[in-house]
């Protein structure tokens, strides 16, 4: 861990073995892809890549932006950590969707390299994403840090513009109207209320006054905070059922990837 | 006499916001080869072949699909 690596190794060992295991899960889109990549049928990777990677990233970004909601409820500083890998994992995800994309990506998306990369709006939007995070994630090391000094956190929160041009590629790729199944349905639902909906809870915990209000109830109350487990119970449900969701749809997605069956949905 | 703080700062401030500068610099000149990367596309094949989503991408069903 680049950054927070005095939180990490001041944590007992029970805890940075939970780190390790749910530090290993932001692996899994790549995981999935590795059998079609060693393969190399290109027909197969246009299919699987946005499914698998794309989805894969927005998952992992979502993770990232849950863990400062995850301090603010818990206390937990030592998930921190966490907040560095899932962003470095995020930008490794989706540099190689688009790569995979340029190269691959002729199933549906004719044209040469441009096309593929900056041909459409909904691409260049995905690839300015891409971009910013790279920005972000080599200045997010303790040597930036010193030598951006008070600067560098307007650049760590380039993320919020990140967060918000991954909306617009989503929205842009996936229209505003209900899919087949819907928006309220677990799983293969319109991508774009997905996120939407798991942004919600991650931008409230977010604002100043909520967060201290928050931290105040939880130092004055402790556990037996009722409105914060009610809140919290609120809040759990609707990642559950939205990220929960997008989590189902990469794992059926990237089961078809891993076991080279990808269908064209 | 300055405090020690203060001199240290006052060197740090201009070489901080020197690698401000270069960071929004290159960050600002690879968005803009991409803008123009994308402008060079909707002059080469059209404002329509730049805007539609390709049929199967995304929303966009495939020609025959529900």
């Amino acid at each position: 861990m680049t950054m927070y690596t005095h939180q990490f190794h001041a944590a007992p060992r029970w805890k940075r073995a939970v780190l390790y295991v749910l530090g290993a899960f932001a692996f899994a889109p790549l995981v999935f892809m590795v059998p079609e990549l060693a393969t190399g049928n290109l027909h197969d990777l246009g299919l699987s890549t946005a499914a698998v990677l794309g989805v894969g990233g927005v998952i992992i970004f979502m993770a990232m932006l849950m863990i400062s909601p995850l301090i603010t409820i818990t206390g937990w500083r030592w998930i921190a950590p966490l907040r560095w890998w899932y962003g470095a994992m995020f930008a490794a995800t989706v540099s190689v969707d688009i790569v995979l994309t340029a190269i691959a990506g002729g199933v549906h998306l004719h044209g040469g390299f441009l096309s593929r990369t900056v041909g459409h709006p909904f691409t260049l939007v995905g690839v300015t994403a891409t971009l910013l995070t790279v920005v972000i994630l080599t200045t997010a090391t303790h040597g930036a840090q010193r030598r951006l000094g008070r600067h560098w956190r307007t650049i760590q929160r380039w993320t919020y513009v990140v967060w918000a041009l991954i909306l617009l590629h989503v929205g842009l790729l996936m229209g505003l109207r209900p899919s087949e199944n819907g928006i309220l349905f677990f799983g293969d639902a319109q991508r774009f209320w997905q996120i939407l909906f798991i942004s919600i809870p991650l931008f409230l915990m977010r604002i100043p006054y909520v967060r201290d209000w928050w931290r105040g109830q939880r130092q004055c109350h402790g556990l037996g905070a009722w409105h914060l487990w009610a809140i919290g119970a609120v809040m759990l449900g609707v990642m559950v059922f939205f990220w929960g969701g997008l989590i189902s749809y990469e794992i059926e997605q990237g089961t078809q990837a891993f076991t080279l069956t990808p269908r064209d949905e | 006499m300055k405090h020690a703080y203060v001199k240290a700062h006052a060197k740090r401030a201009p070489r901080q916001t020197r690698a401000r500068a270069t960071i929004y610099l290159l960050a600002g000149f690879a968005l803009a080869v991409m803008v123009g990367l994308a402008v060079f596309q909707v002059l080469h094949y059209g404002w329509e072949s730049f805007i539609l989503r390709p049929p199967g991408i995304g929303a966009t069903p495939l020609p025959g699909d529900d």
